[in-house]
């Protein structure tokens, strides 16, 4: 059965065909690109095609479409990768679309939210980790604001254009989460009364 | 403009001095995607206005929000 992590303004749920074309322009976005740190300066259909037909069968990968809550219009790519459970944590990713209605503001922040949520609840994870380019500073500090931490610097990890760039590794512990949820939760509720406000 | 940047930066949790008319989610990087939602709660909130949903992606920049509001900068 298909895991579906339902929200207020956004839920994930399993990557369907009808959003491979959607998703497929977002990794070729150059802005997307660079933060998920794909290689190459664009993805052929044929390696979209070949990447998604794989999926099924990468047991340490969850991969999930960030959709619209109304519409259910994929407005980005949630994923947790690397998972191990012999050592109870996994590697996570998180990237929306640069323009229309991804970029309201909560969608994001409710993505990376029912992530979590998925990943050291019912999962049952203790730590999640990424990687994020030294230049995503707002990223890293997004970031930190639901309770991860920087845990390492690679130097010069990543080209972008000539330039060598730094990687952070930020880390999230289950008891970090349950310190910073809270507020992140509270903000996602004024937000929706706002909506519910004409 | 002053009382503004007071609101964006109480929002943000950074020091008032950080929080100048040229900043924005570019140069403040606790202006980040929560941050921009809790800048806009606390404007609508502060100055008693709703911005309408379409336009929120792109009141983020003090200049941005000031001339929403109607302020000079």
């Amino acid at each position: 059965m298909p895991v579906r992590l339902c929200g207020r303004l956004v839920h994930l749920r399993a990557v369907a065909r009808r959003d491979w074309d959607a998703i497929l322009a977002m990794r070729s976005d150059k802005a997307i690109r660079e933060g998920i740190m794909a290689d190459g300066p664009g993805e052929t259909a044929l390696q979209h095609e070949a990447f998604f037909a794989s999926l099924p069968e990468c047991g340490d990968r969850k991969i999930f479409a960030i959709a619209d809550a109304r519409t259910d219009d994929v407005l980005g790519v949630a994923d947790l990768h690397e998972i191990r459970p012999a050592h109870l944590c996994a590697a996570f990713g998180l990237y929306t679309a640069q323009a229309g209605k991804a970029r309201l503001n909560g969608v994001a922040v409710e993505a990376e939210l029912l992530l979590l949520d998925y990943a050291l609840g019912p999962l049952g994870l203790e730590r999640v980790w990424g990687r994020v380019l030294s230049t995503n500073a707002h990223v890293v500090s997004m970031h930190q604001r639901f309770g991860f931490q920087v845990e390492g610097i690679l130097r010069r990890h990543r080209r972008v254009g000539d330039t060598g760039v730094d990687v952070v590794i930020v880390g999230l512990l289950a008891e970090d989460y349950a310190r910073a949820r809270p507020a992140i939760v509270e903000v996602l509720e004024r937000l929706a009364a706002r909506e519910a406000t004409p | 403009m002053n009382e503004l940047l007071l609101v964006i930066a109480d929002a943000l949790g950074v020091a008032a001095t950080r929080v100048t008319r040229e900043s924005s989610h570019e140069t403040l990087a606790a202006w980040d995607s929560l941050g921009h939602v809790q800048v806009i709660l606390a404007v609508e909130g502060h100055f008693g206005v709703r911005f309408r949903t379409d336009e929120l992606p792109q009141l983020n920049s003090v200049k941005a929000l000031a001339q929403r509001l109607g302020r000079s900068t």
